[in-house]
């Protein structure tokens, strides 16, 4: 309690400072009144009885300032009063301030905006009870080279059963499916889901219920919508609940809607539904088999179990049922467990983290900068400081003085760059163009908001300390004697230190822009395999409303080859073709195992499957290396034709000629007829992988994409496609219309996203540390005016000026790029996985980043160092 | 009580204003005066240590202050004791107690040294 009064009546000394003043004022002179009647009471003249009282009461103004002193008791009444100095100094000053601050609320701005991004995408939990503990779960088979496959319903089964190191894991697949009823006919995602799912995450429905055992077993579909379902389709319907909706034309009962919070692990997903749903036909028998790997996997963790061991122990089931089920489950003998989150964000982090890194480098090459400014104003302040001093002033006292000063700019650069970070973050998300996982959960919280405060207090602290010592140690007596006076030879090294670091910093930054931006180049210009110009791709899943069950196959195959034909037919289509699933896509491919069908090869290999139409290979420009495009027909008792990717050849054939080989699926043969250019199906950075084509109508999809190579902007002929497909079927839903440099463009535009991140922060740090060089030789140029001028009285010629001056500049230069070259060497190998194509030491990009950065420092240097050449002679006469 | 032996000088005057202030609350003057009263003219406060003693009181939390109307329609800021103050006098007067006893032994001292 007592230090309680003790803190208010401080708080109140300092809040209400003129009120106290004034109350002392009256108590004062209502002693004095007192004094001087008691006076006159004893029997002294008015006159002696206020002299009397006056003497007693000894200074009335001394008596303020004791009682002043004993009421603010020290730092808070000096803070204040140094907060109210240090914005008197600033105001002085303006130039030196709106510098100050804007390389503070640059620096300070985009590190908040980076710090938000981290925050939201790495550190914020995900919005679950317990996120900590769930993990996404991935069969593996390390020999075929697949770390996070799917696994199949038995596998899962068998885990949930057996694993200890879980509370419960589940299944769940993404399927796209039609929604009609209201209006146009949608396409929207559809999750089937183990009946552990929703359980297992712990998510509370926004209405109704969620899926249940029960709705397992029961003879009327249920299904849970997502939020953005409810308020764009179902227009937010309050009694939503009990309504049917249909999907492919079947009724299914919407029990609950879950948040759009739960977004993850099945982002996009409009309707979940229950696993014992899945269409039989996804299935080779009709059901799925232990071979069926389709299911993806998540898993709640037990209490105090770690991932390790979680991964340990169904690597070791694995194993188990691999020996158990040979067949079906050979090689698939492991499994990888990764935290859910880092399954989410994916490898978005070292490089955001990288940025971080970055954003704080150009922080401390402004503090560089802010630094050095300061120091030369200490310079200039040396008379104040000196008068300071002299006057009785402590040198703690200045010092901390100082440090206020420092202190304030930096916070006031902190609150304007949390505003500025607003904006900034909002450009990033924008250049992200989509990339970026979470970025709806990034936003400026209390983390952002501490994260500032302690940067801008750390920022003071960095630029101010220094040059607030080495001010506050003048000595006092020399300099209210001389005018300007020397300046020290320490004020100069600090300087030179300090461009040194910033030059270092910059040649960090230059380099891993430059890294960056010729490795996206690369990535730009690679051969994908196929030619991007002029195609445009139709994605769509077909319509089997009303449709059937015995029908399927042959409406699949017949509805596919109508669209093919009624595109190939419009004005402007050169070639059209289609595949299901397309390249660069997200859909996941379909591997299968193939060997040659020959007794003295040994080979295999798993190959990506894909089914097309003959006009495929022409319309997307894949070059036909061998052989002959898959045929229209075959006969009945043939085997089936198949295409063959070059890898694909070369691991089974190696060098020989495979056209008319057969080879060997888990299904039958089929022979092979050409030889087809790998293409990159990926992703631009991912080296093509072997890949097999057969016919679509081996094996009807729903999912198709028609590929049409254009004679003009394919972007031009959406319209018209629109059109032919709405008149085979009006409610045929389009996926999207998509020309393929757009699509290509896409698959990079994570790599372009950070290149420009990278080459946006380069500039802006090449541009500070140029800032600070020209700033520091243009002052040692004014600090040398009188030297110089007796150089060229005694006859130098300008060049002999103009080498002195750049000389020791470019030292300085010389010494930072050293550094920072060989911290480049060190410290680009962080950069290693976002390369494509190029090393980390890549001679061209250190070569033209370090060139660039000589030559345009060379150029900030030679502007002060030639005003030095122009420097009259007669300014040696003169005194200061 | 003038004089320069500030440390002594502090400590007793605020052990003196503690005392007085426990008889009831009352303005700057009447304090001083009080003293001087009680002390039988020998001790006399001077005012340029009084304010700036009951400012550091009050920030300790020892004494409270209010202003009041007084006799004659004054306006005069008195000064209370405040439950902490309370304890503080109590100690100090059983210090002083305890040091103006040895000091008077000391004083009165006749014996030998051992």
């Amino acid at each position: 309690m007592r230090l309680l009064a003790g803190v208010r009546e401080r708080l109140r000394a300092v809040l209400l400072r003129s009120r106290e003043d004034a109350d002392l004022g009256e108590e004062l002179r209502d002693h004095l009144e007192r004094e001087m009647a008691e006076n006159q009471r004893r029997g002294m003249t008015p006159k002696e009885a206020r002299r009397q009282a006056l003497l007693a009461f000894g200074g009335v103004d001394r008596i303020r300032e004791e009682v002043r002193e004993a009421r603010g008791l020290g730092v808070l009444d000096d803070l204040a009063g140094d907060v109210r100095y240090a914005l008197r100094a600033l105001r002085r000053n303006p130039a030196f301030t709106i510098v100050a601050l804007l390389t503070l609320t640059l620096g300070i701005g985009a590190n908040t905006a980076m710090f938000s991004l981290v925050n939201g995408i790495l550190l914020r939990p995900l919005p679950y009870d317990g996120p900590d503990e769930l993990v996404r779960v991935y069969q593996a088979n390390p020999a075929a080279g697949e770390l996070s496959g799917r696994i199949s319903f038995q596998d899962l089964q068998d885990y949930q059963a057996r694993a200890h190191f879980f509370r419960e894991i589940a299944g769940f697949a993404n399927m796209p499916t039609i929604l009609t009823g209201q209006g146009d006919p949608v396409e929207v995602q559809l999750t089937y889901v183990t009946p552990e799912f929703f359980p297992l995450l712990g998510v509370t429905p926004l209405q109704g219920r969620l899926l249940v055992e029960e709705d397992h077993r029961a003879a009327m579909p249920s299904a849970v919508i997502s939020e953005s379902l409810w308020r764009t389709y179902l227009g937010a319907d309050a009694r939503v609940v009990g309504n049917r909706i249909l999907l492919r034309g079947e009724p299914y009962t919407v029990v609950g809607v879950v948040p759009a919070t739960m977004r993850h692990p099945t982002p996009g997903t409009a309707v979940w539904v229950p696993h014992s749903l899945v269409e039989p036909n996804v299935f080779a028998n009709g059901f799925p088999q232990r071979d069926d790997r389709y299911l993806e996997a998540i898993g709640r963790l037990s209490p105090g179990a770690t991932v390790e061991q979680a991964q340990q122990e169904l690597t070791s089931l694995s194993g188990e049922l691999a020996a158990t089920y040979p067949e079906s489950n050979e090689g698939w003998n492991a499994a990888t467990v990764v935290p859910l989150q880092t399954s989410i964000v994916g490898d978005v982090d070292a490089a955001l983290l990288m940025v971080l890194g970055v954003v704080g480098f150009i922080l401390l090459i402004g503090c560089a900068n802010l630094a050095n400014l300061l120091l030369a104003r200490g310079i200039a302040r040396r008379r104040e400081m000196a008068i300071r001093l002299a006057l009785g002033a402590g040198r703690t006292r200045i010092v901390r003085q100082l440090l206020t000063e420092n202190m304030l700019l930096s916070l006031m650069g902190g609150a304007l760059g949390l505003l500025v970070s607003f904006w900034v973050v909002r450009i990033i998300v924008a250049l992200s163009a989509g990339t970026l996982p979470r970025v709806e959960d990034v936003r400026i919280d209390a983390n952002v908001i501490t994260f500032t405060i302690l940067l801008s207090t750390f920022t003071g602290t960095v630029f101010g300390l220094i040059p607030a010592l080495r001010t506050a140690a003048i000595p006092p007596q020399a300099d209210l004697r001389e005018g300007r006076g020397a300046i020290g030879g320490d004020g100069r090294r600090a300087r030179s230190a300090l461009i040194v670091a910033e030059v270092a910093l910059a040649v960090l930054l230059v380099v891993g822009a430059g890294l960056m931006v010729r490795s996206f180049f690369k990535l730009r210009n690679v051969d994908a395999g196929f030619d991007a110009d002029r195609v445009l791709t139709v994605s769509m899943q077909l319509n089997l409303t009303g449709v059937p069950e015995a029908e399927v196959v042959k409406h699949l195959i017949n509805r596919r080859q109508e669209y093919i034909d009624a595109l190939r037919a419009l004005p402007g289509v050169r070639f059209a073709g289609a595949i299901n699933v397309f390249p660069l896509s997200d859909a996941a491919d379909f591997t299968q195992e193939f060997t040659p069908a020959r007794p003295d090869l040994q080979t295999r290999v798993n190959a990506d499957t894909r089914y097309v139409d003959p006009g495929y290979f022409q319309a997307m420009g894949i070059a036909l290396l061998r052989g002959d495009s898959l045929p229209r027909s075959w006969p009945a008792d043939a085997p089936v034709p198949v295409l063959l990717s070059r890898e694909t050849a070369r691991r089974l054939f190696a060098d020989e000629d495979p056209i008319g080989e057969r080879i060997r699926a888990p299904w039958g043969e089929a022979i092979v007829t050409g030889v087809t250019a790998d293409v990159r199906q990926t992703g631009m950075a991912q080296a093509p992988e072997p890949a097999v084509y057969f016919p679509h109508s081996i094996a009807p999809r729903l999912l198709v994409t028609i590929v049409l190579r254009t004679a003009g902007n394919p972007a031009g002929l959406a319209g018209p496609v629109r059109q032919a497909i709405k008149t085979i079927d009006p409610n045929q839903p389009i996926r999207a219309i998509t020309p393929l440099r757009t699509i290509v463009s896409e698959s990079i535009a994570e790599d372009r996203f950070f290149t420009v991140l990278f080459a946006l922060f380069g500039t802006l740090a090449l541009l500070l540390a140029v800032v600070g060089i020209y700033g520091v030789v243009s002052y040692n140029v004014r600090q040398r005016t009188q030297e110089i001028g007796v150089r060229i009285a005694m006859g130098a010629e300008p060049a002999d000026v103009l080498k002195l001056v750049a000389g020791s500049g470019m030292k300085l230069v010389a010494a930072g790029m050293m550094i920072g070259t060989a911290a480049a060497v060190v410290m680009t190998r962080l950069l290693e996985r976002q390369l494509y194509g190029i090393t980390t030491t890549d001679p061209l990009s250190f070569a033209a980043a370090l060139g660039f950065l000589a030559l345009i420092a060379f150029v900030a240097i030679c502007i002060p160092a030639y005003a030095a050449t122009r420097v009259p002679p007669m300014i040696a006469l003169r005194p200061e | 009580m003038a004089g320069d032996q500030s440390d002594l000088l502090q400590g007793t005057l605020d052990v003196l204003v503690l005392k007085t202030l426990s008889l009831g609350a009352m303005h700057g003057w009447g304090i001083s005066q009080r003293i001087r009263q009680m002390s039988r003219d020998v001790l006399h406060v001077p005012q340029g240590s009084l304010y700036p003693a009951l400012q550091r009181m009050k920030t300790k939390g020892l004494i409270r202050s209010e202003w009041r109307t007084t006799e004659n329609n004054r306006r005069a800021r008195y000064y209370m004791l405040t439950k902490a103050g309370e304890r503080e006098l109590a100690r100090e007067c059983a210090k002083w107690e305890r040091s103006s006893m040895a000091v008077n032994q000391v004083l009165a001292w006749e014996g030998g040294v051992g």
